[in-house]
């Protein structure tokens, strides 16, 4: 029944069952002037049905283009090359008709955007907004879809729903805003949903309760939820997973806990560093050293070499493989096989 | 943009009529109306009538504020008679330029690519032919028009410019956030730019609208002063303005009809740069 390749599910974490989405060997390249720009680079992975997993990365590692090849969605002129497969339901994304994909949008797969602002249209209230979701996929009548939009703002925490859903984005806080974003998406209870960074625009306080109510409504509905994100705290309290990703690759992916214990990637060793704790004396925070490279010019061997404390000439000569780690555990690096480079630079590095 | 722009405290759109530098759109827009009701008003049958008859080429008076023409018949009626006509073309003409330059121009944007391109070549060919000779050849192959065939050939040769105009505002829309999230819960590209494109367009389009009025009716007048549109019998600015050709010694004929038709079209272009301005402020101060 696995048909979704040895390179995903070898390590065993998946039963028989097909899980919801199967992303294979995805591969999203921009043409641009200054040269293929492989933003998305042969990136694997799997998002059972009412699991939550986290995609981390830095801005410009390729989750947001990751995110939204899943709806095939990618803007121009960023194409999903062949051999990319994503089977979501059982359907290849990739190679359905512009008509039965529309069918699946906002209805079995549905996405919530970063900046609630930008992303609902000025010109409409919002629950004309909400209901269209419920236009656009059932039948149900102009006034049938207005009381199941008034319904939903109500269920995700917007108070005197009937009034807000005659009212304009701008007429709304952020928070506000998100949640009508999450009304959207979740009216039609679909299998998956897609948050791109759903709290980063938002005030902290804002981030929890958002959080909070994405939180209960999964857990009412038996959504799965592919949450992405660069903030490793969301993570931390939202998912059971989690894929890092660096340069247009995946180069960590573990259960949440074993990736906070133990992160076997420099570059998640550096983020799990990045993240400011409270009650630990640090005279600065902690930095990756540089920047993500340009997708047009990924270095040769090992993409993060560059910036790892570890890197030996083999990083240069040789890209590494997704290894296994432990159970559920795989990461992008040579040290899986050499441990012991690890222990010499962490020495070298206390000295 | 929006640092060029002189400085207007509450930018957003805002009532024409209660800023002062608009009262001579207000103005012009009464004395517009006036005209528009006009028929009913006018002191004389248009085509001429009996009571009138045997007076000739008569310079203003009292009885005749704009004189008579060489047929007995009473220029201020036929000016006012000839503004409802010329009105009402370039009214209708207008609808069918919105609706070809909007439909296009916006089809052209969703489509994007090398079909978008080639579609706005087609239309910088179109413009780059001067749309009275285009109207001169078409009208050529028939002796007269009705009412609503030179509205509607009128309004065919218009819409070039509104596509484009169209097509840029659209290209710039579906750049944005919300036409992304729109396509992600599932909405179709018809509806797509029916509901969520299209009414980011009205303002654009109302102000192209009233500017293309008056640009229509200078259009027609020339066409009928021409003799290819209408027969000559049809009261309409133009063919009054035709009826003095020759003969400058009866000057009111020409300068009425002339003289309606310049504050015509003065009061749509006033009108049309005020509500632009109302509209985008920002926008037309930086341009």
């Amino acid at each position: 029944m696995n048909n979704t390749s040895n390179t995903n599910g070898a390590d065993g974490s998946l039963n028989s069952v097909d899980p919801l989405l199967a992303v294979n060997s995805l591969r999203v390249y921009f043409a641009t002037p200054e040269g293929t720009a492989r933003a998305v680079d042969g990136v694997s992975f799997t998002v059972a049905a009412g699991e939550t997993v986290g995609l981390v990365g830095e801005s410009g590692c390729g989750k947001s283009v990751t995110a939204l090849s899943l709806l095939r969605l990618v803007p121009a002129p960023g194409r999903i090359e062949t051999g990319s497969s994503i089977r979501f339901d059982g359907k290849d994304i990739t190679t359905l008709s512009e008509e039965s994909l529309r069918q699946l949008r906002g209805n079995r797969l549905a996405m919530i955007f970063q900046e609630p602002m930008t992303a609902l249209n000025p010109v409409l209230t919002v629950g004309d907004q909400v209901a269209e979701v419920v236009r656009v996929h059932t039948s149900a009548s102009r006034s049938e879809a207005w009381d199941r939009a008034v319904k939903m703002l109500a269920s995700v925490g917007i108070p005197d729903p009937a009034v807000r859903a005659r009212q304009y984005p701008h007429e709304l806080s952020g928070g506000m805003r998100q949640r009508v974003m999450i009304a959207m998406a979740l009216i039609l209870e679909p299998q998956l949903v897609i948050a791109d960074e759903p709290t980063t625009a938002l005030d902290v306080t804002i981030q929890a309760q958002i959080l909070e109510l994405l939180r209960e409504l999964r857990d009412r509905t038996g959504l799965a939820l592919l949450l992405i994100t660069h903030d490793l705290g969301v993570v931390a309290e939202m998912a059971s997973r989690v894929i890092v990703m660096y340069a247009g690759e995946v180069v960590e992916e573990a259960p949440v806990n074993a990736l906070f214990d133990q992160a076997a990637h420099p570059y998640t060793e550096g983020l799990l560093a990045a993240v400011p704790r409270f009650g630990e004396e640090q005279d600065r925070l902690q930095t990756i050293r540089g920047t993500v490279p340009p997708p047009t010019a990924w270095p040769s061997g090992c993409r993060f070499r560059d910036r790892c404390p570890y890197a030996w000439d083999r990083c240069e000569k040789e890209a590494p493989a997704l290894l296994q780690v432990g159970p559920a555990h795989r990461a992008r690096c040579h040290l899986v096989q050499e441990p012991e480079r690890r222990v010499a630079q962490t020495a070298t590095a206390a000295l | 943009m929006a640092d060029s722009a002189v400085a207007i405290p509450s930018a957003g759109v805002r009532p024409v009529g209660r800023n002062p530098r608009k009262r001579p759109v207000m103005l012009l827009a009464l004395l517009f109306a006036v005209m528009i009701s006009a028929p009913v008003f006018a002191p004389y049958n248009p085509m001429g009538s009996e009571e009138i008859s045997l007076q000739r080429n008569r310079s203003p008076s009292i009885a005749h504020p704009f004189g008579t023409d060489g047929g007995d018949r009473d220029v201020l009626s036929r000016v006012l008679k000839g503004t409802q006509i010329s009105l009402g073309i370039a009214s209708l003409a207008v609808v069918v330029t919105l609706l070809f330059g909007t439909a296009y121009g916006t089809i052209s944007a969703m489509l994007g690519g090398w079909a978008d391109t080639l579609l706005m070549r087609a239309i910088d060919v179109a413009l780059s032919i001067p749309r009275l000779l285009i109207l001169l050849a078409v009208t050529a192959f028939w002796d007269s028009l009705t009412f609503p065939q030179l509205a509607l050939l009128l309004g065919l040769t218009g819409w070039f410019d509104v596509a484009r105009v169209t097509r840029g505002e659209a290209t710039g829309l579906l750049q944005r956030d919300f036409v992304l999230a729109t396509k992600a819960m599932g909405v179709g590209r018809i509806r797509l730019a029916v509901r969520h494109i299209f009414p980011h367009l009205i303002p654009i389009l109302v102000v192209m609208a009233t500017l293309a009025i008056g640009n229509t009716i200078a259009l027609e007048a020339s066409l009928m002063y021409l003799g290819a549109g209408m027969p000559l019998h049809t009261v309409s600015l133009g063919t009054t303005i035709q009826d003095g050709v020759g003969k400058i010694q009866y000057w009111w004929i020409t300068v009425f009809p002339g003289a309606a038709i310049v504050l015509i079209v003065l009061a749509y272009n006033a009108l049309g740069d005020a509500l632009r301005e109302s509209f985008a402020p920002e926008q037309v101060h930086a341009s």
